[in-house]
């Protein structure tokens, strides 16, 4: 897998993390003496490391030409959304009826080519006998309570 | 006004519905700590005779973390209808709301019964120096500091203990938590730690790796016929870990009685009782009506070493 | 011993060992169902029956789903329990570069290699080898913990710093919630739900899973490339050489695997870690490892599969357990009267011995069960359209950080850090220096308070953490590592392509 990375993007990474160490380390006055230890180390690897890339950055800027991979951002970030969506609603409208609605969406942002109705029923009901054995699975074989 | 009523008479109905037959189904069980420790095993011992009382299944599950607080915070999420039922551990249901903010009022967690506890004890390996409480605390006495107690967790039953045990013996010594009974024993047994301030049970568990040096009961238990009582050394304590099962605040009292009968009647079963001594439980008896009572005084016999706790 | 053997070979304890492998094996391969869980459900079920058939099936069930994360490690990159973190490594590269049947037929005769040496550790040498568990303290697992640790410089590639603001992370990650030793509640910011930490393995679901979702959604090519001869049955003669070529390999991973299994509170994923590193250090050829290198592969399965016999040990002898399912299981052997301690190998002899003997034979059977359901769910994946793998993986994501504890707040946490994990990926930022941070943190952090408070009490802390034997011995190897791939070099220039 090829991954080229945009030095700009580098650094925007290594200023956040310096900012989480930083965050991090802000909250340990509340914190025993001892159970600061750790966290203070932590934050310390992370700032440090983030000054490090930085360093190197400034140091030794390479060509910075790089041709990013294209990105369907509009199909992640559907995905992205339906599966925060997914994870938030059960609670709410329970979880067979939330699944098997989340289920078929994945399988309409994933698709690429236009689906004939055979197929979109075809993965309806793939969809939901999946979701439904499951269901079954956790309640009845595995004792976990499904909401 | 007219919610209120509304809200009575639901109630009314609904324990109506509930305590003829109380359970009519499987009850879940959960425990807030890992499998295997004493939680665990107690609950397991229940489930067994559970339903040959009830006549329905128990369905045990674990929710771990933060020494039992994760799952007694979510307590008050659950159905308030008796079929969702919790273990719950004194002292931690009492230290922990007190000394940190752990997202729970002890007053949240409203148990039924008090089945039984593990008594304190501090144990040595079998090849420790010391013989008895009395040498233990002689070394102690010389060395301030340098003699380590290991325990699972803090602001927990163990770690009270060992405060408690440095106040009485007029000791200061060193209180180094594990994550839970069993890693605190191995630490004990591979000779990391001087003595571990554990329950009967890790003592019976170890068997003859390791030596009892005293247990905190009113008298001596069978188990253990040499062992002497913190009584009988002249230290007036008797404490441990004491469990029971707890159900949401809300529960109607007829369910909360008739689940503290189905507890109360497995409490009473020779083949449960004496499964529960030979592993060095303790059984005990709190029903629902005294709960109240027995909760405030846990709460006055532990208020000095909260104090001590906090200071920390 | 002999009456054992044919006591274990009865039908009865056959069928439960064949089943309980089976359905092992199918709970681990789905993500977040883990061996504990399927144990936890069967313990009642056992105590009707004899008790060494009752501990036969509870053993099968373990050996099984131990086996099982391999599956979804290969297949879709997601360790479906941490033991299975380090076969994901290499066995996801392999399948990618559509060697996904070998490495499935690899990760199968390693796990049948490895709990074989564990189960016959188990049955040989029980006793003095729990002396091991007892072996390791405080400082001793914090040095263990920096050791998995180093793994984060060796394996970021070339990228240490980028591997290590990962590692910063994880750390951070694990001191969330209220720590076990002292007390604190740290990162909590007032929500309840993040007093017991970030869970582990919905943050593993997340942030192995999610990203080859977003991936798979967003790339047009399919999930696993489909080689033209790629239905040539199970590839077993060529992974049979392999492992052959590799036999010290295997034997060092599962003498690896037996040694932490003993240790408690260590478990499969520390065991799949430093097998997986001494491989790559002894290996001619360690710049493979990472790309699909089949001694990965070996090491961690044969590693792991090693930790079960291995945590039997302290279980049986200590007392103490060696995994989470370890613990269920004593329990289990408490409520059948069943007393464990070192009197149980001179007492109750033939209880041991039966249950030995039927894990080794669970292992063997694991060799059949294994291949036949490894090859299916090698086809499943490489042949249904992705339009309907996509969404079914994500269902099993949803359901496994679910299931683990029926807490929707875990699914929040487990598509949060999927997304941030992406991203992450995207910088060069991979997931397991995050997940390492976030595994070990806790025992580093445990064993040095402990070190910490124990040698203050004693008045030398610096003899606590740096004058005994065993620490030194892992310090030592930990520099090792560090040296042999080359971190100490000077980089000539910061990359993170390959």
């Amino acid at each position: 897998m090829t991954r080229i990375v945009n030095q700009w993007r580098q650094a925007l990474v290594a200023v956040l993390s310096i900012g989480l160490g930083a965050f991090a380390i802000s909250q340990t006055n509340s914190m025993s003496e001892l159970g600061r230890v750790f966290p203070t180390t932590a934050s310390l690897i992370a700032i440090s490391a983030g000054l490090g890339v930085l360093v190197q950055i400034i140091l030794r800027p390479s060509a910075d030409t790089v041709a990013n991979e294209k990105i369907d951002h509009f199909r992640a970030g559907l995905f992205a959304a339906t599966m925060l969506v997914w994870a938030l609603s059960p609670d709410r409208f329970g979880f067979v009826p939330t699944s098997s609605m989340a289920v078929f969406a994945v399988a309409v942002i994933t698709r690429r080519e236009p689906m004939s109705k055979t197929s979109i029923l075809v993965h309806a009901a793939a969809g939901v006998v999946l979701v439904l054995g499951f269901s079954l699975l956790l309640s009845e074989v595995l004792n976990v309570r499904l909401p | 006004m007219t919610t209120a009523f509304a809200a009575v008479s639901l109630s009314l109905a609904a324990s109506a519905l509930h305590a003829d037959d109380y359970p009519s189904k499987a009850i879940d069980y959960i425990i807030p700590y890992n499998p295997g420790g004493e939680s665990d095993v107690t609950a397991r011992f229940q489930e067994k005779f559970w339903s040959d009382v009830t006549g329905q299944d128990v369905v045990i599950s674990y929710k771990p973390g933060a020494g039992g607080a994760t799952a007694w915070s979510q307590l008050g999420g659950f159905d308030a209808d008796g079929y969702t039922i919790m273990n719950v551990n004194f002292p931690h249901a009492i230290l922990q709301p007190s000394i940190k903010d752990v997202g729970y009022q002890t007053g949240d967690v409203t148990p039924v019964y008090v089945f039984h506890y593990t008594p304190d004890a501090i144990v040595v390996r079998a090849d420790s120096p010391y013989q008895t409480l009395q040498d233990l605390i002689n070394f102690a006495t010389e060395n301030p500091g340098a003699l380590t107690f290991g325990g699972s967790g803090t602001n927990s039953a163990n770690h009270l203990a060992a405060v408690r045990f440095g106040q009485m013996a007029d000791v200061k010594v060193t209180y180094v938590p594990f994550g839970g009974s069993a890693p605190a024993m191995a630490a004990v047994l591979g000779g990391q730690i001087g003595a571990g301030m554990t329950y009967t049970t890790q003592g019976v568990k170890a068997g003859d790796q390791v030596r009892v040096l005293a247990i905190a009961t009113e008298e001596r238990l069978d188990i253990f016929p040499d062992v002497p009582t913190f009584k009988e050394l002249g230290f007036d304590y008797v404490a441990g870990a004491y469990r029971g099962v707890t159900v949401p605040a809300g529960t109607p009292d007829d369910v909360r009685n008739a689940l503290s009968v189905v507890i109360a009647q497995i409490n009473d079963i020779p083949e449960f009782q004496a499964q529960m001594q030979e592993n060095g439980y303790v059984l005990v008896d709190v029903p629902n009506s005294e709960m109240g009572a027995w909760i405030a005084e846990r709460q006055a016999d532990y208020a000095s070493g909260i104090e001590t706790l906090k200071g920390n | 011993m002999l009456d054992a053997l044919l006591s274990a070979l009865s039908l009865e304890n056959l069928l439960l060992a064949f089943l309980g492998v089976i359905g092992g094996t199918i709970i681990g391969a789905l993500p977040g169902l883990s061996a504990t869980m399927a144990v936890a459900v069967l313990v009642p079920f056992t105590f009707t029956m004899d008790p060494s058939s009752g501990l036969i099936v509870l053993g099968a069930i373990y050996t099984g789903a131990i086996y099982g994360g391999a599956y979804s490690a290969i297949l879709v990159n997601t360790p479906g329990t941490p033991a299975a973190i380090a076969t994901s490594m290499d066995g996801f590269p392999m399948a990618k570069r559509g060697d996904g049947d070998l490495a499935v037929t690899l990760s199968c005769l390693g796990s049948v290699a490895g709990g074989i040496v564990g189960a016959l550790a188990l049955l040989f040498l029980a006793p003095p080898l729990s002396q091991i568990a007892l072996s390791f303290g405080p400082v001793e697992y914090f040095w263990l913990a920096i050791f998995g640790l180093s793994l984060i410089a060796t394996l970021s590639r070339g990228a240490t710093l980028l591997g290590l603001i990962g590692g910063g992370i994880g750390l951070l990650l694990s001191c969330v919630g209220s720590a076990v030793v002292g007390g604190d509640v740290r990162y909590t910011f007032g929500l309840t739900s993040l007093l017991g930490g970030i869970p582990v393995i919905p943050a593993l679901i997340g942030l192995y899973c999610v990203p080859v979702l977003i991936d798979m959604v967003i790339r047009p090519e399919a999930h696993l490339e489909r080689r033209a001869e790629q239905m040539r049955g199970f590839r077993l003669t060529e992974a049979l050489s392999l492992m052959w070529r590799s036999k010290f390999n295997v034997i060092r991973s599962a003498m690896i695997g037996t040694g932490v299994g003993i240790i408690p509170a260590a478990g499969g994923s520390v065991a799949g870690l430093v097998a997986y590193s001494e491989a790559r250090r002894t290996a001619k050829t360690p710049e493979q490892f990472g790309k699909g290198a089949h001694d990965g592969v070996i090491a961690s399965e044969a590693s792991n599969s090693a930790t079960v016999g291995g945590g039997f040990i302290p279980t049986l002898v200590l007392g103490i357990p060696g995994t989470p399912p370890d613990a269920i299981i004593l329990g289990a052997l408490l409520v059948q009267g069943i007393r464990t301690g070192p009197q149980l190998f001179t007492q109750q002899a033939d209880i041991v011995f039966t249950f030995t003997f039927g894990l080794l034979i669970a292992t063997l059977l694991m060799l059949p069960t294994g291949l036949i359901i490894g090859r299916y769910a090698y086809r499943l994946i490489v042949s249904v359209p992705k339009t309907a793998l996509a969404p079914a993986i994500a269902f099993l994501t949803i359901v496994g950080s679910f299931a683990i504890e029926a807490n929707t707040f875990h699914v929040l946490i487990m598509v949060s850090l999927g997304i941030i994990g992406w991203l992450l990926a995207r910088i060069g930022i991979e997931a397991s220096p995050i997940v390492l941070g976030l595994i070990l943190g806790p025992i580093a952090e445990a064993g040095f308070v402990q070190g910490w408070l124990i040698g203050g009490a004693q008045g030398d802390r610096f003899g606590m953490f740096f004058g005994q034997p065993i620490s030194l011995a892992i310090m030592a190897l930990t520099v090792l590592t560090l040296a042999s791939s080359g971190v100490f070099k000077r980089k000539t220039r910061l990359e993170c392509s390959t």
